[in-house]
């Protein structure tokens, strides 16, 4: 590699928040910005340039046929591809049209629904190409992009721990909330990275960076019922912003299949 | 030549996706389309049938750069649909969450997405070559307001701590 790395930085179906990740790492921006040649980034710059890019950040889920073929060019242009969030990663909150009828979404939402072209379904990049790394969260964690570019930079390859909340609870002395005062969290099967501060504020997690390694989702719901939540409120606990993750995805529909015979 | 247009495939330097189309007759402007391929992903819809607990929480996630204005606006219309008025002091700390983001979006705006454009560089870090302390203050300044939407929302990007009725929980006094 001749010259600083190029960096390519590409969005799908998202809310941008995750790449105003690295905007917003005030005090690294331009130290980072000067390590690498940024070669396509039109949130942060009007200089557009072809690959092939060395580095590639991708963030959102593909929900447009449009979007299908745009992800298998960047793929061909790019040497480690990394998607950054939960839409890249598991879907997004919009993968929730996957459990839907997705026409009837788009006719309750547009008055003219024919100028819309979209997909039945929102899914994670890895569906359709191969990923080098993931990055999770919604949104990401700031300082695990820094790390992970300082990785790569330094010809290293990235890692983020995958344990769950609970052992980022415990470190920061935040007493359990579910333990304490019965409120329902998902920290048990949740990967860290956002540093606990749900459980912090006084409320349970709500599964932004999606499962952690190895969860035991039938353990921690089968608690959940017990303690009196209803099934179908569990299920959409678990369809959220990583509701389209195989882990979290397989239970929430094992609840729901069970909830609709039961009734 | 009388007749001009301009097209522009990837607008740079905003939220969102989408392109321009301008055509030009002599000074008069015949035809402007902005062409949004920001794909949709339909929030109104998936909202229905969430617990209203949630909806702050997901209605965040329409936007990363402003996500307490949509925090915001879900709670105000839950709390006027409920009947539920909130004190003072909640509106006083929703008010300077906001000005956190406030705060740190237009610093943003100003000075990596838009000043670039007035003195003729393609981003905010290729102008911080020349103007490298005009970048910085407004870097520092953007921190600023990120630090507000810490404290009193747990983190800048999607905040955790707004909630219908008021927050999950008071700042600290020794925080602010």
């Amino acid at each position: 590699m001749t010259g600083k790395p190029r960096l390519g930085v590409f969005k799908f179906a998202s809310c941008d928040g995750c790449q105003l990740s690295l905007l917003a790492a005030e005090d690294q921006l331009l130290a980072v910005a000067g390590a690498v040649e940024i070669a396509y980034f039109l949130e942060a710059t009007s200089r557009i340039q072809p690959g092939p890019y060395d580095i590639a950040l991708v963030e959102g889920s593909i929900t447009t046929p449009h979007d299908a073929q745009r992800i298998q060019q960047i793929r061909r242009e790019s040497r480690f591809l990394i998607t950054i969030g939960a839409c890249a990663t598991a879907g997004g909150i919009q993968a929730l049209r996957n459990w839907a009828d997705c026409d009837e979404f788009v006719r309750s939402v547009y008055a003219s629904p024919d100028y819309i072209s979209t997909l039945k379904t929102s899914t994670a990049i890895s569906d359709h190409i191969a990923v080098d790394f993931e990055l999770r969260g919604c949104p990401i964690n700031q300082s695990q992009l820094i790390e992970v570019l300082r990785s790569l930079l330094a010809g290293r390859r990235p890692r983020t721990p995958v344990h769950s909340v609970c052992l980022d609870c415990k470190r920061r002395g935040t007493v359990c909330v579910t333990v304490a005062q019965g409120i329902p969290c998902l920290g048990p099967v949740t990967q860290s990275g956002c540093e606990a501060i749900c459980p912090s504020y006084n409320r349970g997690c709500y599964g932004c960076y999606g499962p952690s390694a190895q969860p035991n989702l039938v353990s921690l719901t089968n608690q959940f019922v017990k303690e009196g939540a209803p099934a179908d409120q569990i299920v959409r606990s678990l369809r959220s912003f990583n509701g389209y993750s195989p882990e979290f995805r397989v239970e929430g529909d094992r609840l729901a299949a069970k909830s609709e015979a039961e009734t | 030549m009388t007749e001009r247009t301009i097209k522009v495939r990837a607008m740079t330097r905003v939220e969102g996706e989408g392109g321009l189309y301008v055509k030009l007759n002599r000074d008069v402007v015949e035809d402007v389309r902005l062409e949004i391929y920001e794909p949709p992903r339909l929030f109104e819809a998936l909202l229905r049938g969430r617990m209203l607990e949630d909806v702050p929480d997901i209605t965040a996630r329409i936007c990363g750069i402003c996500p307490v204005a949509y925090q915001m606006s879900s709670v105000h219309a839950l709390e006027a649909a409920l009947g539920v008025t909130t004190s003072p002091e909640i509106r006083r700390l929703r008010r300077l969450l906001y000005c956190g983001e406030w705060i740190e979006s237009h610093a943003l705006h100003i000075y990596l997405l838009n000043a670039p454009d007035f003195v003729g560089f393609d981003s905010g870090l290729d102008m911080a070559s020349r103007f490298p302390d005009e970048v910085n203050r407004g870097l520092r300044m953007k921190k600023y307001g990120n630090r507000l939407l810490e404290i009193l929302g747990g983190r800048a990007i999607h905040p955790v701590n707004v909630a219908v009725g008021g927050f999950y929980r008071a700042p600290r006094r020794d925080a602010l």
